[in-house]
């Protein structure tokens, strides 16, 4: 066996208006399935020779596999949401929660919404953990397969209709409430204290440039929006600029080659922000160079396409 | 209301090892529930200018549009494909057909009740489809209410979904398609594949219609003709129903001035109703029944009051 069963995580007895024979039947045929599953697969695959067999047979295989592994992960995590007093939420989750959605109450909505609008068909709920920008979202899955990259869910909803068809039939709405009712808060607690030790992905780094101050494509767009004084410098290569005739909207362009033709018309009072095209070293330097004589410049991250893809306004360039 | 739930095709109590607490459930809640939220997308998109709105917006009901739609084409097709006294072999052109495109009856038999058996757990449909490219019949796997064959024909649905099962058998997906295929009743399949459509019954409104004239005429006499067993089950009726059941048409009847106008139901639209306002019909009464009984009005989604003290029986 590639793939080790996990035990019951939750005390079925314990439960609250959710049935042992509920727990067991779904332990037992659903999560015990699709370990089942997923092992028979992995079998098939390290039997393949990826050489030569026909690619359709080994991304079938593969296709499968994410849906039993994600379907075995989230079984567990599902069992292991549960045995607690859903009522009450320990300081620290709640201050997450609070931080994310605004209020416990506003975060209970929204999850119970999204599971009510998963009744009569198949799917999960899950409270994730999205390490790029530290927070936590609810998120809808309408299969097994769904998942969002990176993140880490730690509170699981099943609404695939064996989950409670046996107690419920066709009544999702106790059911829910009846998981709301029944949430480990201390288990869902631990397993965010160890979410929030992942790091987010790493950034792009550029060492030499380490020092140099710079500004995000948002944290410009929020400086326009206020009124705040600067000086923005488009300092695209000449060539680029023939090549994408468009603009941000409040920049200048200047040639990165020739500051010394144009620095003069820079005041020394109010920031300056320079970028290029796709924020590597063309703004970089230049922020360097006017910094050294004596300027209060910045990089803008991303440069001119990063400004595009905020959907940044952008004037035809003259 | 754009969209109704048609009637059920049989009694639901009448089928063998399917329970009509399972299939009144899948009926109302499922079914009907895919009808009553695709009306309720279609208000939606009605009020949505497309050019103005949100792509995601948009495209996100576009998306449940199709997957509601889908749902209530293909629990038709479920519905329809089952029957009293069912199961056996398809025969005439049908069977042949399948003879032909999968080698045997036994072989077609074969793949669709392993596909069946292999969406346990999860969710889906198994189709045999006939494919509008060169009249082929196939079978048809589907993991959720979207996928189908591009311009196919569902002629035999079974619904793989837990909700079609789970309230009778757990997690036994295999006994319940094995109960599936002994409860198939292949006459209306075949007529299905034929493309014939059953005719309507005469005497007989379809529960937007029976609505519609209740509310235009508060005059209109309600009669539920529900035998006790039945109304104690679904202790509701609609608007001002009198009760009477077979043993009291007679009496009900003579106490109705003749030329009114009546609207008769039972339980799911079969003889009960039928009976009952063919009787009131003979003493002068214009009645008709409601199509489908209360079981299809209220899987319309549509108005019911409880029924009062004593009016059960």
């Amino acid at each position: 066996m590639r793939y080790h069963l996990a035990p019951l995580f939750c005390r079925p007895w314990t439960l609250n208006g959710i049935t042992p024979r509920l727990i067991e039947s779904h332990y037992e045929n659903n999560y015990g399935g699709a370990l089942h599953r997923l092992n028979a697969i992995t079998e098939a695959l390290e039997s393949l020779d990826s050489g030569t067999t026909p690619v359709d047979v080994i991304c079938r295989l593969k296709r499968d596999e994410s849906a039993a592994l994600n379907c075995t992960l989230l079984h567990e995590l599902y069992f292991a949401s549960l045995g607690g007093d859903g009522r009450v939420v320990p300081d620290m989750m709640a201050d997450a929660i609070t931080r994310d959605f605004g209020s416990v109450d506003r975060w209970r909505k929204e999850f119970i919404a999204l599971a009510n609008g998963l009744a009569g068909g198949v799917g999960w709920v899950l409270l994730t953990y999205v390490p790029r920008d530290r927070r936590l979202i609810n998120q809808y899955a309408s299969d097994d397969s769904q998942s969002i990259a990176g993140g880490i869910p730690i509170l699981a909803l099943d609404m695939y209709e064996h989950a409670y068809h046996v107690d419920f039939g066709a009544n999702a709405a106790p059911y829910i409430a009846s998981f709301m009712r029944n949430i480990e808060w201390n288990a869902v607690q631990g397993r965010y204290e160890d979410a929030v030790k992942v790091a987010p992905p790493r950034p792009l780094e550029q060492k030499q440039f380490g020092d140099l101050p710079s500004l995000t494509v948002e944290q410009v767009a929020a400086m326009l929006a206020a009124g705040t004084p600067v000086q923005i410098i488009d300092n695209r290569p000449r060539h680029y600029t023939t090549r994408s005739p468009d603009i941000m909207a409040g920049a200048v362009w200047r040639d990165p080659e020739r500051i010394e033709e144009w620095i003069g018309e820079l005041s020394k009072t109010e920031p300056v922000v320079t970028y290029c095209v796709y924020g590597f070293h063309t703004g970089c330097e230049t922020a360097v160079a006017l910094r050294n004589a004596g300027f209060d410049a910045s990089y803008m991250t991303g440069g001119h396409y990063g400004w595009k893809a905020l959907k940044g306004p952008v004037k035809l360039f003259e | 209301m754009s969209f109704h739930v048609r009637p059920i095709s049989f009694k639901p109590p009448r089928l063998s090892g399917l329970s009509a607490r399972l299939i009144a459930s899948h009926y109302e809640n499922n079914y009907g529930g895919a009808v009553r939220r695709l009306n309720a997308i279609r208000g939606e998109l009605s009020a949505l200018d497309p050019a103005s709105a949100p792509g995601f917006r948009l495209n996100g009901l576009k998306r449940e549009e199709l997957i509601a739609t889908n749902s209530m084409i293909l629990h038709e097709a479920y519905f329809e494909a089952l029957g009293e006294a069912g199961g056996g072999d398809p025969t005439g052109a049908l069977a042949e057909a399948i003879a032909r495109d999968f080698g045997s009856l036994a072989k077609w038999r074969a793949e669709f009740v392993a596909m069946g058996k292999a969406l346990g757990g999860g969710s889906g449909w198994v189709v045999l489809t006939r494919s509008p490219r060169d009249g082929t019949l196939v079978n048809v796997w589907a993991a959720d209410h979207t996928h189908g064959l591009a311009g196919g024909t569902p002629v035999l649905a079974l619904d793989m979904y837990e909700h079609a099962y789970h309230i009778d058998f757990g997690s036994n997906a295999a006994a319940y398609v094995d109960a599936f295929m002994a409860n198939i009743a292949w006459s209306r399949v075949a007529a299905r594949f034929a493309g014939t459509s059953p005719e309507d019954k005469p005497h007989s409104v379809d529960a937007p219609t029976a609505r519609a004239m209740l509310e235009a005429d508060p005059n209109l006499l309600v009669i539920d003709a529900r035998l006790a067993d039945d109304a104690a089950s679904v202790p509701v009726g609609l608007r001002g129903a009198r009760r009477a059941p077979p043993d009291r048409v007679d009496a009900v009847a003579a106490s109705l001035p003749r030329g009114a106008k009546a609207l008769v139901y039972c339980a799911w639209g079969f003889e009960i109703g039928g009976d009952c306002a063919a009787k009131l019909r003979e003493r002068g009464i214009d009645a008709m029944t409601v199509a489908g009984g209360i079981g299809t009005w209220r899987a319309n989604g549509l108005p019911t009051e409880p029924l009062k003290e004593g009016e059960v029986k």
